[in-house]
């Protein structure tokens, strides 16, 4: 199988042009990738996620404002469209999985990737968006009756707010499969989680592919 | 006491350094001072310049206007030096010959509409998600229907052609015997049976063209030529029925890069279908032109018409008009729906014009080269990039 990779220059010139807001210039990389033969898993471990890092650090260290890191947040965000002809179009294996970013949780694009890696597994892969009431997502795990919920947390302050909602879906839906992850998880969080019976953290995008490898093959 | 000094230096500071505008006017509101950000702002040097030159003023009559109360300001927009106005909320001090202006950028204002388009493009991009994955699914299903519809029709197609050719034979075995009735019935089971082979056999076509199957063999082709082979097809019906057929070609029309086989095909539904519902001795013309690197096809007759309601599905699988054919044949449905699919697949488009009681025109139009059609194509993809 051919390796294609993002060249350090390349990637410098997209990091620059994301942090500019100039969309053209990234799509035009990215689109390039793409007839290059990269896939969508590849574009976003390699493109999307370490550059968003990047980005995430630059605003943390005073670098940029939080302007620009919306602004590289929403260009890339926009980009998610190019690999998607891909993603939907995989076949399916007939399960579904709901995602989603808690309440007050408004950093959705690291929830949208986990969908979207789902989908190229060909799972369902439902997402529901950032903030999303407990309510509302009870609701649509009972219309949709997936076999996995997942979901993010970017924030480590609203680690309550997860708890809650596990302990939630928990009393409602005794069997579901929940997954957990997020960039707040770096502050910790993690032994908290394990008070809940089949509540799995994955860590990274290469663990949760391993995991719905996992899930497929489970009856 | 005060430290004017400090002071001094402080102002000096601001009026060098803050983001906020200052403009000092004298009454009749001409710029006497600003500060370099005003001039960095609206990129020219203000000295000198009219306030109503520099701020936005949509009926004219600007003037200043200062509030009774210092705290409270005035949101005025300014032309920037990019061509945009910006909107700054400004305050005011009466300094008797002077009046001094100060505008800052309402920050909330700022905040609010950042919070709303970075809502907006989430929103925007997951339901760009959705529509992705709902078409994904559509084209799926759209995929287990053709194939099934294709299994069927070809499974079908083997009994039922059995069955006319068979009820061809035993007509022409009871035709001797003279049994009006046996023949009655033969001739109902070979003409069902008929109708249902045209219909597998349309079904099949829409199945391969919606599956992306069919490929065109593209020859240059006398288009006169094709019309002519069509016209004789349908001449014995014609002729039962009385009708004037007219061709209107032009020798000066050169050869059309055409799938032979499939223009015959349409030009057999259009004419056939112009012939069946015309009235006796009335006329159907077939007429041919050229417009700048198209061909135009119009195939007319003088039959019932086409009702308003019905020509917006005429083209659609399925469909079927109020009217009838007048000797009541019957109808796939499918016909036209299929001749649109192969006019569009030649890079062509069709169209009806019609009003009834007066008769139908059916009009093709068909690029006389499909490299100058796909020339134009590439250059409409490169631009939406």
């Amino acid at each position: 199988m051919k390796l294609i990779s993002v060249a350090a220059e390349e990637y410098h010139t997209y990091l620059d042009n994301l942090l500019s807001g100039r969309r053209a210039e990234c799509a035009a990389l990215v689109q390039e990738l793409i007839e290059r033969g990269m896939g969508m898993y590849d574009i976003y471990l390699k493109l999307f996620q370490p550059s968003l890092y990047d980005v995430g650090s630059l605003w943390e260290h005073n670098q940029i404002s939080v302007a620009s890191e919306h602004l590289a947040t929403a260009v890339t965000e926009s980009l998610f469209s190019l690999v998607y002809p891909t993603i939907f179009r995989t076949e399916r294996v007939g399960k579904r999985a709901v995602v989603t970013c808690v309440a007050n949780e408004f950093h959705q694009i690291g929830a949208k990737m986990v969908a979207d890696v789902f989908e190229l597994n060909g799972w369902d892969g439902f997402f529901l968006g950032p903030n999303t009431p407990s309510e509302d997502l009870l609701d649509l795990i009972e219309k949709k009756n997936p076999d996995v919920l997942g979901l993010s947390l970017s924030i480590y302050f609203n680690l309550p707010q997860l708890l809650e909602v596990i302990e939630r879906v928990r009393d409602r839906f005794p069997r579901l499969t929940i997954l957990v992850g997020g960039q707040a998880f770096r502050w910790g969080g993690v032994k908290a989680l394990s008070e809940y019976p089949d509540v799995t953290y994955i860590p990274s995008i290469t663990d949760l592919e391993s995991e719905i490898q996992a899930e497929t093959t489970h009856a | 006491m005060p430290d004017t000094a400090l002071e001094s230096t402080l102002t000096q500071f601001l009026l060098k350094h803050a983001s906020v505008l200052v403009f000092v006017t004298d009454r009749h509101g001409q710029i006497l001072q600003a500060n370099q950000y005003a001039e960095s702002v609206t990129g020219r040097d203000l000295i000198g310049v009219d306030l109503s030159d520099v701020v936005v003023d949509f009926a004219g009559n600007f003037s200043i206007e200062i509030p009774a109360d210092e705290q409270t300001s005035s949101m005025w927009s300014v032309t920037t030096a990019s061509g945009l106005p910006q909107t700054f909320s400004f305050h005011f001090i009466d300094h008797g010959e002077r009046i001094i202006a100060i505008g800052e950028h309402n920050h909330r204002h700022s905040e609010r509409l950042e919070a709303s388009l970075i809502e907006l493009n989430k929103e925007v991009g997951n339901m760009n998600r959705d529509l992705q994955k709902r078409t994904a699914q559509l084209e799926r299903l759209n995929e287990e229907k053709n194939y099934i519809i294709g299994v069927a029709a070809h499974d079908l197609r083997n009994p039922i052609g059995a069955i006319h050719s068979l009820s061809e034979f035993l007509y022409e075995d009871a035709a001797t015997s003279r049994d009006d009735e046996e023949l009655e019935i033969l001739s109902t089971i070979h003409d069902s049976s008929g109708f249902m082979l045209t219909l597998i056999d349309e079904l099949l076509s829409v199945s391969a063209i919606e599956s992306g199957k069919v490929r065109l063999n593209l020859e240059s082709t006398d288009l006169n030529a094709l019309i002519a082979a069509s016209i004789k097809q349908n001449q014995p019906l014609a002729e039962k029925k009385s009708l004037r057929m007219t061709v209107q070609s032009s020798d000066a029309l050169p050869p059309i890069p055409l799938d032979r086989m499939k223009m015959q095909q349409v030009l057999n539904n259009l004419i056939s279908n112009a012939v069946k519902f015309s009235q006796p001795e009335t006329a159907v013309t077939v007429s041919v032109s050229q417009d700048g690197d198209n061909a135009f096809l119009t195939v007319e007759d003088e039959g019932p018409g086409i009702p308003e309601e019905d020509v917006d599905k005429l083209f659609k699988p399925f469909s079927r008009t109020s009217i009838k054919a007048t000797n009541d044949e019957k109808s796939t449905g499918l016909g036209l729906s299929i001749v649109r699919r192969i006019v569009e697949e030649h890079k062509g488009k069709i169209w009806v014009d019609t009003q009834v009681e007066k008769g139908a025109a059916f009009h093709i139009s068909l690029p006389l080269s499909q490299n100058h059609h796909n020339k134009e194509a590439r250059n409409d993809k490169t631009r939406t990039y």
